[in-house]
C-alpha cells in the first residue's frame, strides 16, 4: 500500500491509538477476524503508533531523568568545589564528560542494547560539556562576555550532535547558540541578522532525518531570533511584533504541510501547535489597548533594516506553504477550517501591526482570537469534539468580556452583553451536549 | 561501525581540545592593579549569586555607540588610587609607568530605581531618597502612609568583563557581612595585559583579601 493510500494520513494520532486498543476487543468479540484486524492495522499503521508513542515516552523519561541527575550531580560537586584542587577539578570535569558520552555511544550505537538510555547519556554529555565551560571559565577567571561561553557550548554540543546524529543534542545546540546570539546581538545589534538562516542551515541534516527534537530546537531558536533581530536592529517596538505574527503564521502553515508526510507528521504537529499558541498569545497581549498603544508609535521607523532580509525570506516561505495549503487543503475537516481561521488571524495581526494605529492593533488582536474561536466551535459541531467546543467558547467569551470591560461603554449595555454571554454559554453548551448525544445515538 | 566510531572519537577529541584550550585564553602576563569598586547585589549573593561589581570609570560617555570598543587609561594617584586619565577608541601608543590601559565595550544595562515615599500630615507625598542600581532596597517599607515606587532606566556603560566574581558557599555570609560593614573599602584585584584585556583575580574588603 502506498503512503498516499494509507488511512493513517487522514486520521489523528489519537484516533489511531484508540483504534488500536479497540481492535483487540473486536477480535476477541468476533466482530472482525484476525485477517481483517491485520488489514485494518496495516491500513492505519497501528503497530507504528504503539512503537512511536511508547518510545517517545521512554525517551522523554530518560531525558528528564538525565537532566535531573545531571543537575543533582552538579549541585553536589559545587557544594565542595572550592575544596578540590584544580587538577582534581579538571579530572572530574573531563572524566564525567567522557563517562557520559562513551557509555552513551556504547549503549546506543555499538551494543544497541539500550538505545534510548544511550542517547539520553549523550545528551547529558552535551549538558555536562556546557557546565564544564562555565566552571572552567570561573575556575581560571577567564575574561570576556558571558554569552561567549554559550557560543563555545553550542560548538561542543554541535560536534557531538553531528558525530552521533542525535536530535536532542542538536536541540541543546540550538538553545545554547540562541543564548549566544542574544548576547552577541545585544552588543552588536546591526551585525548578525543571519543567525536564523545559519541555524536552519546547520540543522538541515537532522531535518532530513525527520528529527522532531532538532526541528523543535530550530523553530524555537530561529523563530525567536527573528524577533530579537527585528527588535535590536530596528530599535523600535513594531518590528518584533511583525516578526512574531509572520513567523507564527508561517509555522502553522508549515505544520499543515508537514503533517501530510507520514514520516514528518510529528514535526508538523509541533510546528502547528507552536504557531497556534504564539498567535493566541500575541492576540492576547495585543488585545490590551494600553500595551498596544506602547507598540503603535506612528511611522515605520527603524535604525537598521537588515532584519527585513531574514523576515522577508520567512514571509516568502509563508506565502509558499500557504499557497500549497490553499491549493490542497488538509483532509481532516477540523484542520481545514482552523487553517483558514489561523491564516486570517495571522494576516489581521500583521495588518494591525503595520497600521500603526493605537486602536488598530487591539481590534486586530480581538478579531484574530475571535476567528480562531469560531473555527474551533465550528470544528466541534462538525466532528463532535468536546475539547474544541469548550476551548472555542472560552476564547470567544474572553474576547467579548474583555472588550466590554476595557471599552468605556455604559453599564446598561455592559449588563446586556454579559447576560447575553451567560445565556449563550449555557444554551450553546446544552445544545452542543445534545448534539453529541444525538451523534452517538446515530452511530449506535 | 568503524567509521561511526572514528567520527565519535574525533568529536570527543574536539570537545576535550575546546575545554583544554579555554585556560589558554587566560592572560598570564600583565600588570596587577587594585581598583576601587562597589559591590552592588549583596541581597542576591546571599541567595547564591556571585558579586556584581561596578566601577566608577565604567561610565560611558553619552555619545558612545553600543558595541564600540573603548580604551580607558587610568593613572595612579598620589593616594594610591587610580583615576581616569583619558578615554578613546584607539589603544594609546605610549603608556607611562604609572598608567594602565583597560579595554572594554560599550553596552546597555537596565538599572533598577527605588524611591521610598511617605505621606506627611498635609497629605503630600515626600521622597526620602532615591536608590539606584542593585543596592539593597528597603523591603520592609510597608507601614501606613509609606510605599516604595519602583522603576528602571536604561544606562550606557563600558563593559570590561570584570564585573562579576563567584563566591564560595561557605564564605558567603562572612564576605557579605564584611562588605556591608565596610562598603567604601572594597577593591578588586585586576590583571591587565598589554592589549588592555582585563581579568578579575580577586577582591579586598578593608585589609582582607579574597581570591578563589
Amino acid at each position: 500500500m502506498s503512503e498516499s493510500d494509507s488511512g493513517g494520513r487522514r486520521v489523528s494520532p489519537a484516533f489511531r491509538s484508540m483504534l488500536r486498543r479497540e481492535l483487540n476487543d473486536w477480535v476477541d468479540d468476533g466482530v472482525v477476524d484476525t485477517d481483517q484486524s491485520a488489514a485494518i492495522s496495516k491500513r492505519y499503521g497501528l503497530d507504528d503508533v504503539a512503537e512511536r508513542s511508547g518510545g517517545l515516552l521512554v525517551q522523554a523519561l530518560y531525558l528528564i531523568g538525565a537532566v535531573l541527575i545531571g543537575g543533582g550531580a552538579i549541585s553536589f560537586v559545587a557544594s565542595r568545589w572550592d575544596e578540590i584542587p584544580v587538577p582534581g577539578r579538571m579530572t572530574l570535569l573531563v572524566g564525567t564528560l567522557l563517562a557520559c558520552e562513551i557509555a552513551g555511544f556504547y549503549l546506543w550505537k555499538l551494543s544497541g542494547s539500550r538505545k534510548r538510555l544511550g542517547e539520553a547519556l549523550i545528551v547529558l554529555g552535551a549538558l555536562v560539556f556546557g557546565a564544564n565551560v562555565f566552571l572552567i571559565a570561573q575556575m581560571f577567571h577567564l575574561t570576556g562576555e558571558p554569552h561567549g561561553a554559550f557560543g563555545i557550548w553550542a560548538l561542543g554540543s554541535a560536534v557531538i550532535a553531528f558525530a552521533t546524529m542525535s536530535g536532542p543534542c542538536m536541540l541543546v545546540t540550538c538553545v545554547a547558540s540562541f543564548a549566544w546570539f542574544c548576547g552577541y546581538t545585544a552588543n552588536n545589534p546591526h551585525m548578525f541578522c543571519w543567525y536564523p538562516l545559519a541555524i536552519v542551515a546547520v540543522c538541515v541534516p537532522f531535518l532530513m532525518r525527520r528529527s522532531a527534537a532538532a526541528f523543535a530546537g530550530v523553530i524555537l531558536s530561529a523563530g525567536a531570533a527573528l524577533s530579537v533581530c527585528a527588535a535590536l536592529d530596528s530599535g523600535e517596538q513594531w518590528p518584533p511584533l511583525l516578526a512574531v505574527a509572520a513567523t507564527a503564521t508561517f509555522l502553522f502553515g508549515l505544520g499543515l504541510r508537514l503533517e501530510r508526510i507520514e514520516s514528518a507528521r510529528l514535526m508538523g504537529t509541533i510546528a502547528r501547535t507552536v504557531g497556534m499558541t504564539v498567535i493566541l498569545l500575541l492576540a492576547y497581549m495585543m488585545s490590551f489597548e494600553e500595551a498596544a498603544r506602547e507598540f503603535s508609535k506612528p511611522g515605520w521607523r527603524s535604525d537598521g533594516w537588515m532584519w527585513t532580509v531574514p523576515l522577508g525570506l520567512t514571509g516568502l516561505a509563508a506565502v509558499a506553504v500557504w499557497t500549497s495549503v490553499i491549493r490542497t487543503p488538509p483532509e481532516r475537516t477540523p484542520l481545514r477550517h482552523r487553517s483558514i481561521a489561523t491564516l486570517a488571524a495571522g494576516a489581521v495581526l500583521i495588518a494591525g501591526t503595520l497600521a500603526m494605529q493605537p486602536l488598530g492593533l487591539p481590534v486586530a488582536a480581538k478579531i484574530a482570537a475571535g476567528a480562531i474561536a469560531v473555527s474551533l466551535l465550528y470544528t466541534a459541531v462538525r466532528v463532535h469534539r468536546r475539547t474544541s467546543f469548550w476551548a472555542g467558547l472560552l476564547i470567544l467569551a474572553w474576547v467579548i468580556i474583555h472588550t466590554f470591560i476595557e471599552w468605556d461603554t455604559n453599564l446598561f449595555l455592559k449588563s446586556f452583553v454579559f447576560i447575553a454571554c451567560g445565556v449563550g454559554v449555557i444554551l450553546g453548551g446544552i445544545r452542543f451536549e445534545r448534539h453529541l448525544k444525538q451523534g452517538e445515538a446515530h452511530n449506535g | 561501525m568503524g567509521k561511526r566510531s572514528a567520527w565519535f572519537g574525533v568529536a570527543l577529541l574536539a570537545q576535550i581540545g575546546i575545554l583544554a584550550a579555554l585556560p589558554l585564553n587566560r592572560g598570564e602576563s600583565g600588570r596587577e592593579v587594585w581598583l576601587p569598586a562597589k559591590a552592588t547585589n549583596l541581597q542576591h549573593v546571599m541567595r547564591g549569586a556571585g558579586i556584581r561589581i561596578e566601577y566608577e570609570f565604567a561610565r560611558a560617555e553619552a555619545h558612545r555607540k553600543r558595541g564600540e570598543t573603548v580604551y580607558v587609561t587610568l593613572r595612579l594617584q598620589a593616594d594610591s588610587t587610580w583615576a581616569v586619565e583619558s578615554t578613546g577608541l584607539e589603544m594609546p601608543s605610549a603608556v607611562g609607568s604609572g598608567e594602565v590601559v583597560i579595554r572594554g565595550k560599550t553596552a546597555y544595562r537596565w538599572v533598577p530605581v527605588h524611591v521610598p515615599l511617605r505621606r506627611d500630615r498635609s497629605g503630600e507625598w515626600i521622597a526620602d531618597s532615591v536608590v539606584t542600581g542593585q543596592e539593597e532596597v528597603p523591603i520592609g517599607y510597608g507601614e501606613t502612609d509609606q510605599t516604595v515606587a519602583r522603576g528602571s532606566f536604561r544606562e550606557k556603560y563600558v563593559n570590561f568583563g570584570i564585573g562579576y566574581y563567584h563566591v564560595p558557599e561557605r564564605l558567603r555570609r562572612q564576605i557579605v557581612e564584611d562588605i556591608r560593614r565596610h562598603p567604601d573599602e572594597f577593591a578588586t584585584l585586576v590583571r591587565v595585559d598589554p592589549n588592555g584585556r582585563a581579568s578579575l583575580l580577586g577582591f579586598r574588603v578593608q585589609d582582607r583579601d579574597f581570591r578563589f
